[in-house]
Formats: structure tokens, sequence, C-alpha cells
């Protein structure tokens, strides 16, 4: 059978068993309150309410983002892998990588309507509020969901090697020790001797580098816009960890034992 | 990969073994089957009976390319169970799933069905057919939430169904179902016979295997302990009020042998 056909099934069908899990409206409830709340606030001057409010944001955005990726994601095969719904599926001529790439498009559909949600609330309540775009907002937005593609892959290969909860948690941990590996290691790079400098480039190159991702001062200081093609390495970088990270869970389903 | 260009069996074992590892260290395994070889023919209905822990799920596991043999292999229609085609021409029903309980029948059985190469009005008019046949036609548009465990075996099997196989894979079908509900999926399967169907079928429950059943396989502990058509298993068993008692005395003996 055409594989983008069993692959396009496959991920609608975890977009439907992703929009019955209960994370999803739950994070929406947090998002809301947050900007909805931030909005009363009054005791700020206008300027320093802007940055708070964009500071909030660039906090609120990309974790609730994260979170839900890895909650849609991190369930989905060990879940249907113990109900056996996923036996019914791989019983009919499907491909196992093609399980793979379903479950991780669905997933990632999932994460990405939940983050063009969150970001829909925090945009409307700019307006509502008059306050004007940062100009690097755009930039912010893609990188953020590239991040969002990256850690649903990472948990979905995490959640073949270990339980959904644990997978949850070192993305967690890794969505905020991420932010430092470039930075840490980047210096220690170049002061290393040469026995450790194998280890620390092993590190510096096996470990995705999540400040790329990251543009919270120039969407706070509301820094000049700067050509899109600037992104663009970043959007690379990031789509190129989401395809290891997927190619990896195929090869390590490839050879699960159901 | 080997391929077996056989016109009559649809399902051939070839001393499958399969070892699973005992306990953390390396070298410690458990065998759940030991050079288990057998055949099914085009369309017979084929008992594989066993108790609890026999092998009889790790068998079926095998032919559906879920797990892998540590030695021999299983052929589906003359290919290699592992053969992503090979699939094509089967249908399962596992012994417990759980369906997408948001989904309704109809919905449910669609999905499958186009997962099985269906497309279009063939994926309605099978799923239709199916449901009707399985006694759903009514209840094919309620959630699955609302229906009973008689009903979703039923939806079970017609899912297994829906994309015209030519052999039936049907785990324990009759598991936890009352009375009524065993009857229908009987009745199900001595029609789906009637058609002539292939169909292969693990269970415990030996008074459905004795009612619908023309060739049996019993195993235990892993090891194939006996194989032949039900007559010839039974010939030598007289005294017995019905041939599902005579068929229960041939399988405890068995096992007590093989103990």
């Amino acid at each position: 059978m055409n594989s983008m056909r069993t692959i396009g099934l496959i991920a609608y069908d975890t977009v439907r068993r992703a929009r019955r899990r209960r994370h999803l409206p739950v994070l929406l409830v947090v998002a809301l309150a947050v900007a909805g709340g931030v909005s009363y606030i009054t005791f700020f001057g206008s300027k320093q309410y802007e940055q708070f409010y964009f500071q909030l944001m660039m906090l609120v955005l990309p974790l609730m983002s994260v979170l839900a990726a890895v909650l849609s994601s991190a369930w989905v095969l060990p879940q249907e892998i113990a109900d056996r719904a996923l036996h019914l599926v791989l019983a009919r001529p499907v491909r196992r990588w093609e399980v793979i790439a379903g479950t991780y498009l669905g997933a990632l559909a999932a994460g990405l309507g939940m983050f063009a949600v969150l970001t829909v609330i925090f945009l409307t309540a700019f307006s509502w509020r008059g306050i004007a775009f940062p100009p690097a907002l755009a930039h912010a937005v893609v990188l953020l969901g590239v991040q969002v593609a990256l850690f649903t892959a990472l948990a979905q290969f995490l959640s073949l090697l270990t339980t959904p909860p644990m997978a949850a948690i070192v993305c967690i941990l890794y969505y905020f020790l991420g932010q430092l590996v470039q930075p840490t290691l980047s210096p220690m790079l170049g002061a290393a001797g040469t026995a450790s400098r194998p280890v620390v480039w092993a590190l510096y190159v096996s470990l995705p580098h999540l400040n790329y991702f990251n543009l919270t001062t120039p969407v706070v200081h509301s820094w000049p816009a700067v050509p899109f093609a600037a992104v663009v390495p970043a959007v690379l970088y990031g789509a190129g960890w989401a395809a290891l990270f997927v190619l990896l869970a195929m090869i390590r389903f490839e050879r699960c034992e159901l | 990969m080997n391929e077996r260009n056989t016109t009559t069996s649809v399902i051939d074992l070839c001393s499958l073994v399969k070892e699973y590892p005992a306990g953390l260290l390396p070298g410690r395994t458990f065998r759940a089957l030991d050079r288990v070889s057998f055949g099914v023919r085009r369309g017979e209905v084929f008992g594989f009976l066993g108790p609890n822990g026999a092998g009889k799920t790790t068998t079926l596991k095998i032919i559906l390319g879920f797990l892998r043999a540590t030695a021999g292999e299983a052929f589906l229609l003359g290919r290699p169970a592992r053969d992503v085609a090979a699939r094509e021409v089967v249908g399962y029903l596992p012994e417990t799933a759980v369906y997408p309980e948001y989904l309704t029948a109809r919905e449910a059985v669609s999905y499958y069905a186009r997962l099985g190469g269906l497309r279009g009005a063939r994926v309605r008019a099978r799923t239709d057919a199916v449901l009707d046949l399985a006694g759903l036609g009514d209840d094919a548009d309620r959630p699955l939430k609302f229906h009973s465990k008689g009903m979703r075996q039923r939806v079970g099997l017609a899912q297994a169904m829906v994309h015209e196989p030519q052999c039936l894979i049907l785990d324990e079908p009759a598991s936890g179902l009352d009375p009524l509900g065993r009857r229908q999926v009987r009745e199900i399967i001595q029609r789906l016979r009637g058609e002539g169907m292939t169909i292969f079928f693990s269970s415990h429950e030996l008074s459905e295997v004795e009612a619908i059943c023309d060739t049996v396989a019993v195993l235990h502990r892993g090891r194939l302990r006996a194989l032949g058509p039900l007559d010839e298993l039974l010939a030598g068993r007289t005294g017995y009020r019905t041939r599902a008692e005579a068929l229960e005395s041939f399988f405890v003996d068995t096992i007590h042998q093989a103990v």
C-alpha cells in the first residue's frame, strides 16, 4: 500500500487520540489564566509592562508547547502496545517505520496545534492591551515550533527505551538543561586539554543546543527584525535533530518485540 | 529471504523456536517454543489448543511478525511472515484489544479497512457488509464505549474480515463472552467456514473447537504434543456422551502424557 496514505491514516488517528487526552485542555486553561491574569496587572509603567508581558510569554509559551508535545508523544506508542491496538494496525500490510512516522506526525500536529492556540491566546492579549508585536516575534514563533518538533521526536524515541513518565521527565529536564549546553561547553571546548577535548567535543555535538531556538532577549527588548534567512540555520539544525530522533525511533521500533 | 511455493498451505511453520531472556544474566533463556512445525491448509478450520502458557499466543505473534523467531521460520502463503506483503492476506483478532472508544463501530472498522488497503466506495461497502455479518448493523453508529464486551468482540471479528483476507487468525475469539456471545461468534466462524475461509484459531474452549474445527494441534510447554484431523485424533475414544467430552479427555491425556 502507498506509504504516504498509511502514514496519513495513522497520523490522523494519533491526532484523534491526542485530542481526547486530558493534558491539552489543562495546559490551555493554565495558559489562558496566565495570559488573562497578567492583563490585569497595573503596577508597571507602560514599557516595563510590555517587557514583563513579553518575558512571561517567552517563558510560558515554549514551556507549555513543549509540555503539550511531550505529553502527546511519549504515551502514544507505549499505550498502543499495552492495549494491543498496535497489533491490529501491524496485522495489516503496514511497515513499522510507517507507524513511527505516522504517530510522530500525529503527535507533532497535536503539539503544533496546541502551540498555535497558545500563540493566538497571547497575541490576542497583546492586541487587547494595545501592545505592538515585537519585531522578532515571528522568528521566535518559528523557532519555538521547531523546538516542539524536536521534543516530539525526542519524547517518542525515549518512550521506546523507557516508560512514558520517565521519557517525559527526561524531556522536561533537557528542556531546561539544553539551554546551557552550548554556552557551557563552547568555552570549555576552547580551554580543554588534549585528553579532555574529545569528551567535551563529543558532548558538544551529541546534545541539541536549545539556546538556538530561544529568542527571548530580542523579543523582550523589541530588537529590530533581522532577515528571516538568519533563523534558517537554526530551523535546519532543529529539523535535523528531530529527523535523527525519528530515525532512531524507527531503528529501535524495528527491533521491538510486541 | 526464503520463499515457499506452497499451493495448499496458507500457514507453514518450520521448526519454530522462540527463546526469551530469563533474568538479567546473559545466556540464560526461557524456551517458549521448541521446534514447532505444522501447516494449515487452505479452507481448513484449524484449532490450536493448549493450556495457559503453552506458547499459543507466542506462535500467533510470530506468524503475524510481531515477534522474531529465535530459529526456524513462519510462512504465510509461501511468504516469510515478517514480509509486510504476507499480511495482506490475513485478518487478525487478538484475545483482548482496546478499540478506540470514541469511534463508532463503523468508524473503527472503516479505519482498519483503509489500513488494509481498501479505498473509496469499497471501504463503505465492505464495512457495511462485515458489520451486517457480525450482527452489528443496528449498532454500527453507536460509539464503542456503549458496546458490550460481546459486541466489541464482534467488532473485532468485523475488522479482521473487512479487507477480505484469505485467512483469519483468531486468538481466543470467545474469551470472556457469555453463552449468547459465544454462540454468535461460533455462528460467524461457521458461516465463514462455509464460504471457504481458512481459519486458524487458538483456544482452550474445547466445545468451540469440537464444534467447528477440522484439524487440531495441541501445544504444551512450547512443544507440539498432538496434531491431526479431529476425527482421527478422537477415533479410538468411545463411550463418551458427546464429542466435546471425548476431545476434553484426549486433551487432558495428551497434557498428562507430556508432563
